[in-house]
């Protein structure tokens, strides 16, 4: 379904990708893992457009959308829930939805996305008119993963969808996660919280400085040993 | 002890006054044989050549003052003219109306520009960018509304006749003798030793600190809004002084002879040679000042044409400067002698982006 | 005398409001002061007189096709000149200065056509005076307050009510969440680009019907002032943008009335220095962009 092949990515001088070759097959859920600045956020703006690429390709659905910009490639089908979550702040709840929608036009499958949504996550129907910016920070996590799911994407890219959560919301966030597989989205993960990616992965990507150190099945990857010690705590 | 500390003194001030010429030793000699030639000049050129080569002086004392602000501090200046400006009229009205002696009168004026230029610098303490731009537009039309309308101080706009001559020691000057094209050469230069000595001191590095990245600068201890309002109480002088040598030179001054597009013409010229160089302030007006006279005489080549078909040089002038701004800013931002590495402006944290959550 | 000071700044101060929107609207995408917003005014009111006195079209086919010129001159701003300097990461001092030279060229070429002088232009709504407890009210002074408060509110809607609307609050808020969102936002703001000019020509041309004449450097001043009107009610609010031109237009006013009109102009720019100096946020301005 998504396919890296060599892409090289540059900020300035810095070689922030060197040659990463990454694939993402239908109905999976692969994650990406490695400690900071190993370019897991850089290859998530690699593929929805925001960075430009230097070299290599990107194919998604057997089309190159490298060069492309951002709202081409989102209207492919691509959506990305944000590090950080970028929620819009004085917009309301609805509004951030209608957002993640806008490039759809038929009226009634958007409705269809709402329910959805708000079938997700209860706290957002309740929320509907408040501004973005008074949620709580779990709550803009859920705004910012359901804007992603009002593209109704067949790739859905979640960066570091537990930073800053309570344990009780990861486990949530997680569980969620798993329940938008099943409705037959495909998912590309980041987290900084191995473990719990590793569990509900199929298969991961260890990166490192920029590199695809490791890829194998998420279940071999918390067996292996170097993976264990450096990311999941011994 | 003493006589170590004694010589330490004396190497320091071989070493600053080297710093003037810092770059090779050939550079010394070379720079001298250059003001000989300069010195040299008038007498072997038409008055009409020696006008221009004053007014090109009057423009580069000019740039030297808004490089402080717009060059070293980064801060784009609208109203420079205003200065300039206060200069000129605040020694027309001491040596006129006052009758005071003209050099008094100039460091009276100067000190008073001085003065607007710390009120200036404390009027804009809390905005940058474009804010800061538009004020100091406000500014200028604030002086000259002033100058236009207090006709009790200024004479209105009917403003002031027969500026005496400026002299020193009872010679007067006048363009014939050379006396203001000596003068302003001798501004020119004092205003490359101060450049110089500026950019050689504390300040120079603190400024270039702040420049390069603003919150590490603040972090370090550098209080720049102290080095900002040395930066603004020095162009208000340095524009003033330009302004008491010009209103004797025109001998006739009034709200009309400051503009708008005197102001432009100092920021075109610095855009032009490179911000923050003074080869750049140099090089800047000694192409920009001069581009009336040039367009006019382009113009007068096709004499031969009806008048009515002829462009008019003032106004194709001041689009000439406006295209060159836009097309500078494409194209080398920087300027034709400015640097490539400089990081030179940006927006204050947290501006360019918003925090997610509000 | 005094409610008639009262309407004339209501009038006028309704124009100022009308040109501080644009200067909010565009600093609301991109965070840039348009430096040539009153250029672009001034080009308005001079398409619109063009229409009227040299092709003696209907006032109000010329005043459409001045305001949609004057538009199409505010995409061409964007495009030619600023969107470039997006593209290589420029925005700062570089973006300002191209802003500055193209408001020159703007103007130095009006005048090159026009010529400096003051031109005539028509009182659109020259039907009388109004009296109103003892007081005579023009109806000029009445039809202008009424079109820019048309026109605010018409804004409003689409800034408020419309898909496009939407999609400039959110450029506004978090450009990158709006991009990884689908929005086009060079589209946005080229769009941000169309209405500010096209509401500046329409103010320009109500100043002009306000003063009866036009010329090149008719735009100078009430650019600065709308500037201040635009930042003493915070700029980057529309509400406030009201707010601001309101109040400099009826100080203004209440200044003529108590001081004479010499130094009326001075008003405008000490109130901005006041409000840039005490509470850089303006009246109803956010907190988070207090320094620009």
């Amino acid at each position: 379904m998504l396919e890296l092949q060599n892409v090289n990515t540059f900020y300035g001088s810095i070689h922030a990708l060197k040659d990463e070759s990454i694939t993402v097959k239908e109905g999976e859920i692969v994650t990406l893992i490695g400690s900071n600045g190993a370019g897991k956020t850089t290859t998530l703006s690699s593929i929805i457009g925001t960075k430009r690429i230097k070299s290599g390709s990107i194919k998604f659905m057997g089309e190159e959308i490298s060069g492309r910009s951002p709202h081409e490639i989102v209207k492919r089908g691509i959506a990305l829930s944000p590090e950080g979550r970028l929620v819009f702040p004085d917009l309301s709840v609805e509004e951030n939805l209608r957002i993640g929608a806008y490039l759809r036009k038929d009226k009634s499958e958007i409705r269809k996305s709402y329910e959805r949504v708000y079938g997700l996550f209860p706290r957002l129907a309740e929320r509907k008119g408040q501004p973005a910016g008074t949620l709580s920070g779990g709550e803009q996590q859920m705004l910012a993963i359901g804007r992603a799911m009002m593209n109704d994407p067949k790739l859905l890219m979640l960066d570091e969808p537990s930073l800053g959560l309570a344990p009780n919301l990861v486990i949530m966030i997680f569980e969620l996660i798993r329940e938008i597989r099943k409705s037959g989205v495909t998912i590309l993960l980041i987290e900084q919280n191995a473990n719990m990616a590793l569990h509900i992965a199929d298969r991961g990507y260890v990166l490192e400085t920029g590199y695809v150190k490791l890829s194998d099945s998420a279940a071999n990857l918390s067996k292996n040993d170097a993976v264990r010690k450096a990311y999941l705590g011994g | 002890m003493k006589n170590r500390k004694e010589k330490n003194r004396t190497e320091n001030v071989s070493v600053r006054l080297g710093m003037l010429f810092r770059k090779k030793k050939a550079a010394v000699p070379a720079f001298l044989l250059l003001i000989v030639l300069l010195c040299l000049l008038p007498q072997v050129t038409s008055l009409y050549i020696q006008r221009n080569l004053i007014m090109v002086g009057f423009y580069m004392v000019l740039g030297f003052s808004l490089n402080f602000v717009t060059g070293y501090i980064g801060e784009v200046s609208l109203g420079h003219a205003a200065f300039y400006a206060i200069g000129a009229f605040s020694v027309s009205l001491l040596t006129t109306d006052a009758g005071m002696g003209y050099w008094p009168a100039v460091v009276l004026s100067v000190l008073l520009c001085g003065l607007f230029g710390l009120l200036l610098a404390f009027a804009t303490m809390r905005v940058s960018g474009t804010y800061l731009a538009i004020l100091t537009l406000a500014f200028f039309y604030l002086v000259m509304n002033i100058i236009q309308n207090w006709e009790g101080l200024t004479h209105g706009v009917v403003g002031i006749y027969d500026i005496p001559a400026a002299n020193i020691f009872g010679f007067a000057f006048t363009m014939k003798n050379g006396g203001y094209y000596y003068c302003i050469l001798a501004y020119v230069l004092f205003s490359i030793l101060i450049t110089r000595l500026l950019i050689g001191s504390r300040f120079g590095r603190a400024m270039k600190a702040v420049r390069e990245d603003p919150l590490a600068a603040t972090m370090a201890g550098i209080n720049n809004q102290t080095f900002r309002v040395i930066a603004y109480v020095l162009a208000g002088m340095l524009a003033g002084l330009a302004g008491t040598l010009y209103a004797p030179f025109c001998g006739y001054i009034n709200y009309l002879t400051f503009t708008y597009n005197m102001c432009l013409m100092i920021l075109v010229i610095i855009i032009t040679g490179g911000r923050g160089t003074m080869k750049g302030v140099i090089v800047g007006s000694l192409i920009i000042a001069p581009l009336g006279e040039v367009l006019r005489g382009l113009i007068s080549l096709f004499d031969s044409l009806p008048a009515e078909y002829l462009p008019d040089p003032e106004q194709w002038r001041f689009v000439i400067y406006g295209l060159i701004m836009v097309v500078m800013m494409r194209l080398r931002p920087q300027g034709i002698l400015g640097g490539k590495s400089r990081l030179d402006y940006r927006m204050p944290a947290g501006l360019d982006k918003k925090e997610g959550n509000g | 005398m005094f409610l008639e000071q009262i309407v004339n700044g209501i009038a006028i101060g309704m124009s100022y409001a009308l040109v501080a929107v644009g200067y909010s609207m565009v600093f609301g995408v991109l965070r840039l002061i348009n430096f040539s917003h009153s250029a672009v005014f001034t080009f308005g009111a001079f398409a619109v007189w063009v229409g009227v006195e040299m092709l003696h079209l209907n006032v109000f086919l010329a005043i459409l096709a001045g305001v949609a010129i004057t538009g199409v001159l505010g995409i061409g701003l964007n495009k030619m000149a600023l969107e470039p300097l997006r593209k290589k990461g420029e925005t700062g001092m570089p973006a300002l200065i191209t802003t500055i030279g193209m408001s020159y060229i703007i103007i130095n070429v009006l005048t090159i056509v026009f010529g400096s002088q003051m031109r005539r232009f028509p009182a659109l709504f020259n039907w009388g005076q109004i009296h109103i407890f003892g007081a005579a009210i023009g109806w000029q002074q009445v039809m202008i307050a009424l079109a820019c408060l048309v026109l605010l509110v018409t804004l409003s809607l689409i800034v408020n009510k419309t898909k496009s609307g939407l999609a400039m609050r959110a450029v506004q808020q978090q450009p990158t969440a709006a991009a990884i969102n689908g929005i086009n936002v060079n589209h946005v703001i080229t769009f941000v680009f169309f209405l500010g000019a096209a509401s500046a020509a329409i103010a320009g041309t109500l100043v002009a019907a306000y003063y009866q004449y036009v010329r090149p450097s008719f735009g100078d001043v009430i650019g600065l002032k709308a500037f201040a009107a635009a930042v003493l009610g915070g700029i980057g609010s529309l509400p406030g943008a009201v707010l601001g031109g309101l109040i400099v237009g009826v100080v203004e006013s209440l200044a003529v009335f108590a001081l004479g009109s010499t130094y009326i102009d001075l008003v405008a720019y000490l109130v901005m220095f006041a409000v840039l100096l005490i509470r850089p946020t303006g009246l109803l301005g956010r907190k988070g962009i207090k320094k620009v």
